[in-house]
């Protein structure tokens, strides 16, 4: 019997979501444990050195300079290196820093904090770059798996297919794939937000006037949100279309949808996902995916004087 | 002689941290502190996102 | 023949393949409105429907060998149909052509921030591929022996605006006004130092070569109002 592949975890700057998503694979966990050994994650074991391994789980983005020893130093000592989840392939949520700079972020949580009595930016951690990057900024990344944090299904695919060396069979659908609501048409003329009324759990978002990103997200969570009534707010990151196509993306593909089911016009929700920037390309608005299209106006878009701001 | 212990990073904890306990001449323990070492800047963040995703947003903090 | 499956449990039910795909490759079934494919025979390969859908549960198969479309007598009879349904050129209006303009005039310059921004000084060889790619999208040249000949094709193609002969070894393009002058002057930067002005040179570069298989290299000794480029094998 050949050896265990040796999996070693990083943690950059993320949540740990990452980490409890592996945790989520439950009685699935000792299946991969069967053909992995972990030989270092943090969150588990007291492992402080970096230690060579075969395959190299990278969680967070790159945003201080210590992510980014720790990021050269995973690259060095392992043989493929995976991006796992939406931050070290995107930015993840804290991408939504792009609009502002570092100095602006420290002064909002540190120095005019209201709920916070130091009022002194610390010193003596590691120093913060100047902004949130996804991993392949700085190391060459062999495979991408955004999620937030990835579904266990495809963590396992992933994980197998990585240690076995085949191709994983993961889909390339979008959200709504797996949305079971129907897309219906309305003649609903006005957008409205997520607390504005009551909503049909049978159909889809879209249809009933309320922005909706699962068809310009690539599905690597199962729609586990429209299915509790919570619209897709895009954690996943960009659909194959909006990352292959420089003439698509998120505006123009979300409206050329709601419009079709709506009476809505199509330049409408273009210009309400414009001011709802911030939230809706959050996940992803570090990643140079947005820099190749009319979104590379992002920071416009999110630093617009229209405070955005409820539609009724 | 004064000594300082240092606990880099912490494992085993969710995110990073560093320890540092200084001991003076005695062995007895002179100051103590517990380093935070990473930043997402969430406090500026989520100023301007749409209030009906602070839910999804803010649970991003700490996923664990 | 093209292949065209939807995946289950995929489809929403949005009937935008049905309503977008310019052949009616698709049916709405009764009842539930969950689109099913029932002419598969059919499909140009435009692949409208596998963007459109919101859950990507379109796949479209073994299109490439549909294209180019026009080569073949029963596409070029669907293209008809399907132009003549769709009466787009006359609806077009001088207001529409402004906007058409500057539509791509922002595009063009978003292309190439992105370039500078990501690629530096690899835009050389982008553009020189995108010529030699956009070569395979034009197969008839291939048919044309020698450079007089391919320069004759392309004439009769791009007569807008552009002139191309022969001196000696040399083709020579005279562009008067070149369409990107205007996109150019627009950003305040001076033709023929432009990032776009570089990388269409070197894109008609990438064409030629691929068209007569000789690497060209190109110079260009006026740039302004009118532009003349001159292409020289390697
Ligand atoms: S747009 Fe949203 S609600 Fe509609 S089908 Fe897709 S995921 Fe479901
Ligand atoms: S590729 Fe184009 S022609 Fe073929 S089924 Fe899709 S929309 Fe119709
Ligand atoms: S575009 Fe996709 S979701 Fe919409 S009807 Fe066609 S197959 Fe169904």
């Amino acid at each position: 019997m050949s050896a265990k592949a040796r999996v070693s975890i990083e943690w950059l700057s993320g949540c740990s979501g990452c980490e409890l998503g592996i945790v989520d694979l439950h009685e699935k966990l000792l299946e991969v444990l069967d053909e992995i050994e972990l030989v270092r994650i943090p969150i588990l074991m007291d492992v402080k050195e970096y230690v060579a391994a075969d395959v190299g789980i990278l969680t967070g983005s790159i945003r201080t300079e210590h992510d980014r020893h720790a990021a050269r130093e995973m690259r060095r000592l392992c043989k493929s290196i995976l991006a796992f989840g939406t931050c070290p392939v995107y930015g993840g949520p804290h991408s939504s820093a792009y609009p502002h700079t570092t100095d602006e972020l420290l002064d909002g949580a540190y120095r005019s904090n209201a709920s916070t009595v130091t009022s002194e930016v610390p010193t003596d951690v590691p120093r913060l770059l100047a902004g949130n990057r996804p991993l392949d900024s700085e190391i060459e990344v062999d495979l991408y798996l955004p999620g937030c944090p990835p579904h266990p299904a495809f963590i396992f695919e992933a994980l197998m297919s990585l240690v076995r060396g085949r191709a994983p069979g993961i889909g390339r659908h979008s959200v709504c794939f797996r949305c079971e609501r129907k897309m219906v048409k309305t003649d609903r003329k006005t957008l409205r937000r997520a607390f504005e009324g009551e909503f049909d759990p049978e159909i889809c978002f879209l249809s009933q006037g309320c922005l909706c990103f699962g068809s310009v997200t690539l599905d690597r969570c199962l729609a586990p949100c429209t299915k509790v009534g919570v619209p897709c707010f895009s954690c996943g990151g960009p659909s194959e279309p909006v990352i292959l196509e420089p003439q698509k993306d998120v505006r123009s593909e979300v409206a050329l949808r709601m419009s079709h089911l709506t009476q809505i016009p199509e330049a409408e929700i273009v210009a309400e996902i414009e001011r709802q920037a911030k939230t809706h390309f959050a996940y992803a608005m570090a990643s140079p995916v947005f820099r190749q299209k009319p979104t590379f106006l992002l920071k416009k878009w999110t630093q617009s004087p229209t405070p955005a701001g409820g539609t009724a | 002689m004064s000594r300082t212990i240092a606990i880099d990073p912490v494992t085993r904890i969710e995110g990073h941290a560093r320890v540092e306990i200084e001991l003076d001449d005695a062995g007895k323990v002179r100051s103590s502190a517990f380093k935070v070492m990473d930043f997402r800047g969430f406090e500026t963040v989520l100023r301007g996102m749409q209030v009906e995703m602070m839910p999804t947003v803010t649970s991003r903090i700490c996923g664990t | 023949m093209a292949t065209v499956r939807i995946e289950e449990p995929g489809c929403r039910g949005c009937t935008l393949c049905a309503d977008l795909c310019p052949v009616a490759v698709f049916a709405l079934r009764e009842g539930d409105g969950i689109a099913t494919v029932v002419h598969a025979e059919r499909c140009i390969g435009c692949l409208s429907c596998a963007y459109a859908c919101p859950s990507g549960c379109i796949e479209v198969g073994d299109y490439l060998q549909l294209r180019p479309f026009h080569r073949i007598e029963g596409h070029a009879a669907l293209m008809r149909r399907f132009l003549q349904e769709q009466p787009l050129a006359d609806a077009l209006t001088p207001a529409d052509l402004e906007e058409a303009w500057s539509d791509v005039a922002a595009r063009l310059r978003a292309l190439a921030g992105t370039v500078t921004e990501t690629i530096g000084s690899g835009y050389r060889a982008i553009g020189r591929r995108a010529g030699a790619m956009a070569a395979a999208h034009l197969p008839e040249m291939y048919e044309e022996a020698g450079l007089e000949q391919v320069l004759g094709g392309l004439r009769e193609r791009f007569s807008y605006g552009f002139d191309f002969h022969l001196e000696g070894e040399a083709a020579v393009l005279d562009f008067r006004p070149c369409s990107l002058c205007k996109v150019v002057q627009s950003t305040g930067e001076t033709v023929g130092q432009a990032l776009l002005c570089h990388l269409f040179h070197e894109y008609w570069a990438g064409l030629l070569s691929a068209f007569v298989g000789t690497k060209y290299r190109y110079e260009v000794p006026v740039a302004g109002e009118s532009c003349r480029m001159e292409l020289r094998p390697a």
